[in-house]
């Protein structure tokens, strides 16, 4: 029981470090109930894993006394912040309608499937290869020792297949949690995928809410998160539901950042690509991707706040990929090291790889049991819907979605690796990441055929997006 | 477009969508990893489904936990998936178990990314080696013709001359049958993950 008591206190403390993280970046602001939880949720784990990374940069291992001591931070910020009026807003719907009780069959769906996981959750210890000996070894080497002075781990090519250089921030969020708990307890640590997984719910309804109404709204989270393959890997205790949580994340205040032109949301879309960056190699050119969208619309706009808007996001995630790139520098990459393999020369030799990937791609899509029907519609509702290619944002998630997918066909041409092994060992996990854009993609296009009389999207006077 | 096609568009997108929706049940529930995971949770055996990995950890936590351990393995063919998926888990998972100590399982400076690798570099100390490197237990595994392996802890003398390194004490013999983690089989190392 005294794990449990612990590991409660661990959430706590989670929670209270994305509060204050949110509270500032959206102070004042009008704020759902459903945004603020999935904020809690999902900023919580990233803030103080990415908070716990830099102390152990500074030499201190994450444990009871540091995480509390961000939890006390966290509650005076709130404080300040409350005394000076300055929290956000949390408002809860209003409007309700007799339809709205069509939102009580998918409610439940996601209730069960977040139930489910939970509950696998706990009911397993880490089980899966890549789970337990890239993952999970990097877990135990950060609760055991601080990154500086650095671990012999990272240095030591007998350990090369646990793949040296690979981000820390899923297994910083474990290390915390044996920290917290003085013992490595895998079973409790993997609730963070759960907390994410949930997490997850939230923001993809958040972005789907900008185009469609509730009920529909819910139906989209429901393709995205209740995708077998999502809630299987998931179980798995992978970082890819972590790294499709925070894409998530990114694409959603992209999407609000143009609708709405608030600072607030590229911080929140930098963060979130932070995260998504330090917690999988592929989430590095997604950042890049993301503020190359960023900044094509803000040079299109050729108004001075949005170059300030794009200044300030290019700035955050140089900043916070950057100390994760300069200390990453000094570990050996001796196996993949993608970048050096992008030669003009390797993508000539390696062309013939395309068609092979390709109908790879669209066998794994076209997988019932793993996807549903989610990649499915993506073309359908592209068509039907076509009335959403004059708006902006679903451009915007067109090439957030088609540079997503096609930054994985070049590593998939580049690889120095058997292409077809490659592709059946990792193709389906990456499209996990993807997952949550094409659901969003899905949404503008449905919400296109939506006439004013039953679109109530973006109710921005009550109740925002809830 | 008139309203009527519109309205037509709206109704086939959200047959469609729904239909989907309520069908992700049953599409997800055929998803081979989650009857696994939930058919050994129903059943209360979720203990037999981690039985491969727990095997090697219990192996490598019989061995004093006062020092560094070793794991040589003898006459292995590195064309053989059985023996190179055995060595990976031994190695990979033993190594995980018993972290912050080490498992060694060839000489400084090979880069390891799979098990063929591990057989390749025939990593064979002398127990002066062990004793330089405070490796207090050497596993010796050999493959036997029915497909089993056999495996050997030796104790490592805490001073002692040069002498070829074979197992120290004949008889502390173990047999350690073969029996793969019920999960499927792990991915080559450096799977782009």
């Amino acid at each position: 029981m005294a794990e449990w008591f612990w590991w409660t206190l661990y959430l706590l403390a989670m929670l209270l470090s994305g509060a204050a993280v949110g509270a500032v970046v959206l102070s004042r602001r009008r704020v759902s109930a459903v945004e603020c939880a999935g904020l809690l949720l999902t900023l919580g784990p990233g803030v103080l894993s990415s908070l716990l990374l830099l102390a152990s940069l500074c030499g201190l291992r994450p444990g009871r006394t540091i995480s509390l001591l961000i939890a006390a931070a966290s509650i005076i910020t709130l404080l300040i912040l409350s005394r000076r009026h300055k929290l956000p807003k949390v408002t809860m719907p209003c409007d309700f309608r007799r339809t709205d009780l069509l939102t009580i069959p998918p409610v439940l769906g996601l209730a069960v499937a977040g139930g489910y996981v939970w509950t696998m959750c706990v009911a397993y210890p880490l089980m899966e290869w890549d789970a337990i000996v890239i993952w999970g070894f990097k877990a135990k080497v950060l609760y055991y020792s601080a990154l500086t002075p650095r671990p012999w781990y990272f240095t030591d090519l007998r350990y090369n297949y646990s793949h040296l250089d690979y981000p820390l921030l899923m297994p910083m969020m474990f290390a915390a949690a044996y920290g917290m708990m003085h013992q490595i307890n895998e079973n409790l640590a993997r609730l963070i995928m759960a907390i994410l997984y949930i997490g997850q719910m939230p923001l993809v309804y958040v972005g789907a809410r900008m185009f469609l109404p509730r009920v529909q709204s819910l139906l989209i989270t429901v393709l995205v998160l209740g995708a077998g393959y999502t809630v299987g890997q998931t179980l798995m205790g992978t970082p890819d539901i972590i790294v499709a949580t925070y894409v998530a994340g990114t694409t959603v205040y992209v999407l609000r950042w143009i609708q709405l032109r608030q600072t607030c949301d590229v911080v929140l879309a930098a963060l979130f690509a932070i995260f998504a960056g330090i917690t999988k190699n592929e989430g590095l050119p997604l950042a890049g991707v993301t503020a190359a969208v960023i900044c094509g619309l803000a040079l299109r706009e050729q108004h001075v706040g949005c170059w300030k808007d794009a200044a300030i996001f290019c700035g955050i995630i140089v900043v916070g990929l950057g100390i994760w790139l300069l200390w990453r520098a000094g570990i050996p990459h001796t196996d993949e090291n993608y970048p050096a393999q992008l030669r003009w020369s390797v993508l000539t030799s390696n062309a013939a790889r395309i068609p092979i990937i390709f109908r790879a791609a669209l066998r794994e899509m076209a997988n019932l049991s793993y996807w549903g029907g989610l990649w499915i519609l993506v073309p359908i509702l592209a068509v039907i819907g076509y009335r959403g290619w004059t708006d902006t944002r679903t451009i915007a998630l067109w090439i957030l979605l088609v540079a997503h997918l096609g930054i994985y066909v070049l590593v998939y041409v580049i690889t120095p690796w058997e292409i077809r092994e490659l592709i059946r060992v990792s193709m389906d996990r990456l499209l996990i990441h993807a997952a949550p854009v094409a659901g969003l993609v899905i949404a503008a296009h449905w919400g296109s055929l939506m006439t004013s009389e039953t679109n109530e999207v973006g109710s921005w006077e009550c109740g925002v997006n809830g | 477009m008139k309203p009527n096609g519109r309205t037509s568009l709206r109704w086939i997108a959200t047959t469609v969508v729904t239909a989907m929706v309520v069908l992700q049940p049953w599409f997800a529930s055929s998803y081979d990893e989650i009857r696994l995971i939930s058919g050994a949770w129903w059943r209360h055996q979720v203990n037999d489904f981690m039985s491969g990995w727990w095997n090697v950890d219990r192996m490598v936590r019989e061995a004093p936990p006062d020092s560094d351990l070793a794991a040589i393995f003898v006459n292995f063919d590195s064309s053989n998936s059985k023996q190179v998926s055995y060595v990976q888990e031994v190695c990979f998972r033993g190594s995980y178990t018993i972290y912050p100590r080490r498992l060694y399982i060839a000489q400084e400076g090979t880069a390891i990314n799979s098990g063929a690798m591990i057989i390749n570099s025939r990593f064979d100390p002398t127990v002066l080696w062990l004793q330089e490197h405070q490796i207090g237990n050497a596993f010796y595994f050999s493959p036997r013709a029915d497909g089993k392996m056999v495996m050997m802890r030796a104790i490592v003398p805490r001073s002692e001359p040069n002498v070829p390194a074979a197992p120290q004490s004949p008889g502390q013999t173990q047999l350690l049958p073969w029996n793969p983690p019920q999960q499927p089989a792990p991915p080559p190392a450096g799977g782009g993950k």
